[in-house]
């Protein structure tokens, strides 16, 4: 099969995480995997744009409105922007994470079984300064993978694990910035179906 | 044209998500504004001098901080931002005279709560502002933007020239709308 | 440091930063100044003159002309952040019906330390009328000597320098010679 190059430039870091993030959900979604689940980014899309709105809201009504006759309404419509946004930024920093992916699939064996996936990433850097002589430790890709398999809507559960790999982007990229899409996907298969097994 | 693949790839939520990031700077500006305005109960809380009727003290382009506190009368000395109804752009001048009236048939429990004339002057004219009231013979507290408080030289040329040359305001805000659309945070 | 864009975006929020900076620390240095010089106010004599208003044509108003002496030494408010002060003489009384007046009728910009020091025995500037027509049964004035410090950058501040010991009548008006 014909597959789209991915390139990025290996000097930024976003780029080179963005891209080993957006691998991760194309594989993970595939219809014989897992069924994604959107609920962290709508979400945040629900809480910015209804922020958003409130903003655009306010902005003409006060323009609109004289001064002293608007204040009421400009700060309800303020102080509602800053409760939106302060509970987007609060859900992103402690419910979010760094989650890039949440899947689900069910399975007909004997009952009904749900499994659930999340896998969060995160970008390592060396710790401090390589000694003299060592070689230049490279930027790292870490995956958590955590997994949950239930039955009864989740009543009673049948497996628990986690799974965690590190590894440099050197491994994924070239040095034009090109990325091996298939050594990454190989590494992530078997980190999937380690945690599936429930391998700790 | 990387990014049209990347819409395409990634669909609607993505789309919504981009459009988002560029939305939410607007209106964090917008909502700065509105609350910076409401804490120091001015409608306009930073103006740029746009004429020199105060120099040497503010020129074309300064910054001024102005807030208008309830609790505040205004005093001969202060610079105050005033509009008066029918005048299109507000003016910066210095208040010259002041009378608080109490014959107004009632005496009100706080000095605040009068009626209060105001006469105000630019520093480097040499009559009072007068002609400048369209037909009103004194300048009252509902006229009051502000009192300048504090002052920041040259910053505000950056609206002047916008004003100046409008091709120059949608040139930066056109870059910046792209900026944010195409790069992911 | 990856790309042009990058670079500029970064040397540019540093540049901004430090220029912020640097005008914060000169605005908070205005504090550490803090002459508050004082100064003497005498007022020479006091004339009332009945005439016509530029700005109300058809009415006849009453005129006071103040001749006044001010000596003070404002030099010790100049430094490395005032841009100018402006000076200003007000006077200050109550009107017949209990209007309380504030009017400025002399004033000066002070550009130069060596302008500074004061010794001006001059007349007012501007018109010194009442918002009534007339200065009859107004309460003696006090006359004040009030400054203006205003920065290169920062904060305006407002100090008074001398006040006049004993409130001054206004006298009746005279006819003009």
């Amino acid at each position: 099969m014909e597959r789209e190059v991915i390139k990025v430039n290996n000097m930024n870091m976003t780029e080179l995480k963005n891209a080993c993030d957006d691998a991760v959900k194309k594989l993970l979604s595939q219809p014989d995997l897992f069924i994604e689940n959107h609920t962290h980014t709508d979400v945040k899309l629900a809480l910015g744009w209804a922020s958003v709105l409130i903003a655009g809201a306010t902005a003409l009504y006060g323009w609109k409105v004289e001064f002293e006759q608007s204040k009421p309404l400009v700060w309800t419509g303020v102080i509602l922007y800053v409760i939106l946004t302060s509970l987007s930024t609060l859900y992103s920093f402690f419910v979010e994470k760094n989650t890039v992916f949440v899947g689900k699939r069910k399975m007909l064996a004997k009952r009904i079984e749900t499994e659930r996936i999340i896998i969060s990433s995160q970008t390592d850097f060396p710790s401090s300064a390589p000694a003299k002589g060592a070689a230049h430790e490279p930027p790292k890709y870490s995956v958590t993978l955590q997994y949950v398999r239930s039955s009864n809507s989740g009543k009673s559960l049948l497996a628990k694990s986690t799974v965690n790999s590190v590894k440099g982007y050197n491994e994924f990229f070239d040095e034009a910035g090109t990325m091996d899409q298939e050594r990454f996907e190989k590494w992530l298969a078997g980190l999937v179906e380690k945690v599936v097994e429930g391998e700790e | 044209m990387d990014s049209i693949k990347a819409f395409k790839r990634l669909g609607v939520r993505y789309m919504l998500l981009q459009a988002l990031n560029f939305a939410a700077v607007i209106a964090s500006g917008l909502m700065i504004w509105k609350g910076l305005g409401l804490v120091c109960n001015t409608e306009s809380p930073i103006v740029v001098v746009l004429s020199g009727s105060m120099e040497p003290a503010f020129y074309r382009g300064d910054l001024l901080f102005l807030t208008n506190p309830a609790s505040e009368q205004y005093v001969t000395g202060d610079i105050t931002v005033y509009k008066v109804p029918g005048a299109d752009i507000p003016i910066v001048h210095r208040v010259i005279e002041t009378h608080d009236v109490v014959s107004e048939g009632y005496v009100a429990a706080s000095p605040l709560g009068q009626k209060q004339l105001l006469l105000t002057k630019g520093d480097n004219n040499n009559a009072n502002d007068i002609e400048l009231y369209q037909g009103l013979d004194w300048l009252e507290k509902r006229h009051i933007v502000g009192k300048v408080r504090g002052f920041m030289p040259y910053i505000g040329y950056v609206t002047i020239a916008m004003n100046d040359f409008p091709q120059l305001k949608y040139a930066l805000l056109g870059g910046l709308g792209l900026l944010a659309l195409v790069q992911r945070e | 440091m990856y790309s042009a864009y990058q670079r500029i975006n970064n040397i540019f929020a540093l540049l901004s930063t430090c220029i912020f900076a640097l005008l914060g620390a000169i605005a908070l240095s205005s504090f550490v100044f803090t002459a508050d010089p004082k100064g003497s106010l005498s007022i020479g004599s006091l004339k009332v003159y009945p005439g016509r208003s530029p700005h109300f044509k058809q009415l006849r108003k009453e005129y006071a002309f103040v001749n006044f002496e001010v000596h003070a030494d404002l030099s010790p408010l100049f430094h490395w952040n005032t841009k100018q002060l402006f000076v200003y003489l007000g006077a200050e009384y109550t009107s017949a019906d209990g209007t309380r007046n504030d009017v400025v009728i002399w004033d000066r910009i002070i550009r130069r330390k060596e302008d500074a020091n004061l010794n001006v025995k001059g007349r007012n500037k501007y018109e010194f009328r009442d918002v009534a027509v007339s200065f009859k049964n107004v309460t003696p004035a006090h006359y004040t000597l009030k400054y203006n410090t205003m920065p290169y950058v920062g904060v305006l501040t407002y100090s008074e320098a001398a006040r006049t010991d004993n409130a001054i009548p206004f006298p009746l008006a005279q006819e003009r010679v």
